[in-house]
């Protein structure tokens, strides 16, 4: 290795004599082992030759943090949906805290922390629906102008147009509006269609939704080990099923 | 919407025009933002991949033959889908939720390649940073082919031979600081040790 090095410096340095040069060529061809120690070496004087690349980061670096203190009101209003989970998780532990000190005594007969229906009520939220502006194939503007029915509460009229549609993204859609109308069972199974078609983009979020639906269906125990089954796996909702765990 | 063309934009990142790195990051960050924001990521997530995205589109963009046939939001966007979508990969997150995009599917393959090399650079650079201010002097003058003599004389040293030790001395410090990183070695074959 020592030896590599020594003469690669010299080759980079233009140090060789003509038949180095050729003999230091033709063992680059036959060792593999020089050659990529050279390419390596070539690499990194290319990716740090170039000084204009650290002046780039760092004007790009400025222009974020100055648009940062700009639009610093203007950034906490924006709804980003994981910071306001964890406020969500925050005002809902601190709306327990104090419920279960209110009601202790009530508490102490009745052992639950808090019933399935108030915890639905903490936890259930719409799902965020991604904004697309490009317009496709009939079938995909049908399903954009059905996820804008659904942001805007019109689930009856998403139901219509989802039901038509056999996406997956279509299927979470229908049972999130499911959810909604209050048609709990036919949730349930559309979610367990999902998780069940496995990878897919929406199981994460299948899942949570279908602990929510037992969570509503009152099927307590259903709902402890859907949680428990999220609160063991890499899920994003992960925390947020460990304090519903908590709270059952 | 900015107005400029893709080419007009990329002039500007290849010359470090602030006016012109204000507009793309008024006019794709928001975008980008979301893209990440949804998909398991925050804020910080956000601005590295916006970050290493414009990075690769200017590394690219020295290439003569490097042409963008869409918009650059567009051509941005892809390229910071791909980051976040390894990204996720890397952590097993993989569950991205998006709507396939066809128009992006085009630039994949392309992107790949940027996208391991971009790694690379990155890790270069990062080690290089943590070098001495004196390492790094003496390394940047040396890549860009100043003579030993005037490095020598730049940097103060009493001989041109001096300034071939340091060199070297920090030549080596900088390439054993990145053969020890894991993620090199995951990028790397296994020609090199």
């Amino acid at each position: 290795m020592k030896n590599y090095l020594k003469s690669i410096d010299k080759y980079f340095d233009g140090e060789m004599s003509e038949n180095e040069l050729i003999e230091f060529e033709k063992n680059m061809k036959s060792d593999k082992k020089l050659n990529a120690e050279v390419e390596f070496q070539k690499e990194i004087q290319d990716s740090l030759h170039d000084k204009q690349i650290f002046d780039l980061k760092n004007n790009l670096e400025k222009i974020h943090n100055e648009a940062k203190t700009a639009n610093n009101i203007d950034a906490n209003k924006e709804p980003v949906v994981r910071e306001l989970f964890i406020k969500k998780i925050q005002l809902a532990a601190a709306v327990i805290v104090l419920m279960i000190i209110a009601s202790s005594v009530f508490y102490f007969v009745n052992n639950r922390t808090m019933s399935n229906e108030t915890l639905y009520g903490i936890y259930y939220e719409p799902a965020k629906t991604m904004l697309v502006e490009r317009s496709g194939n009939n079938d995909e503007v049908n399903l954009m102008q059905a996820l804008q029915k659904y942001n805007h509460n019109d689930y009856t009229g998403a139901i219509e147009v989802f039901e038509k549609d056999n996406s997956i993204m279509a299927k979470f859609y229908l049972a999130l509006s499911y959810m909604e109308t209050n048609r709990m069972l036919d949730a349930v199974n559309l979610l367990k269609a999902i998780i069940e078609e496995n990878d897919n983009l929406f199981v994460d979020q299948a899942e949570w939704y279908l602990g929510l639906c037992y969570l509503k269906l009152n099927e307590t125990e259903k709902a402890l080990i859907q949680f428990s089954k999220i609160s063991q796996s890499n899920s994003t909702y992960k925390i947020k099923s460990e304090e519903v765990l908590k709270n059952i | 919407m900015t107005k400029k063309s893709a080419g007009e934009l990329l002039n500007g990142i290849r010359q470090n025009d602030r006016e012109i790195l204000e507009s793309i990051y008024k006019d794709c960050f928001p975008v980008i933002r979301y893209l990440v924001i949804v998909n398991n990521g925050n804020e910080h997530d956000a601005k590295d991949i916006y970050q290493e995205g414009i990075l690769i589109i200017y590394q690219k963009s020295k290439n003569d033959d490097f042409k963008i046939t869409c918009t650059f939001k567009t051509y941005l966007y892809s390229v910071c889908r791909l980051l976040w979508l390894k990204y996720l990969d890397e952590k097993k997150q993989n569950k991205l939720i998006l709507i396939e995009d066809e128009p992006f599917k085009d630039y994949y393959e392309n992107i790949q390649l940027d996208y391991e090399k971009n790694e690379r650079y990155q890790l270069y650079r990062k080690y290089f940073l943590a070098l001495s201010i004196d390492c790094q002097r003496v390394l940047e003058l040396y890549f860009s082919k100043v003579s030993l003599k005037t490095i020598s004389k730049i940097m103060g040293y009493k001989s041109d031979k001096y300034a071939k030790k340091r060199k070297h001395q920090c030549k080596i410090s900088l390439i054993k600081k990145i053969k020890r990183d894991s993620k090199f070695k995951e990028l790397n074959n296994e020609e090199l040790s």
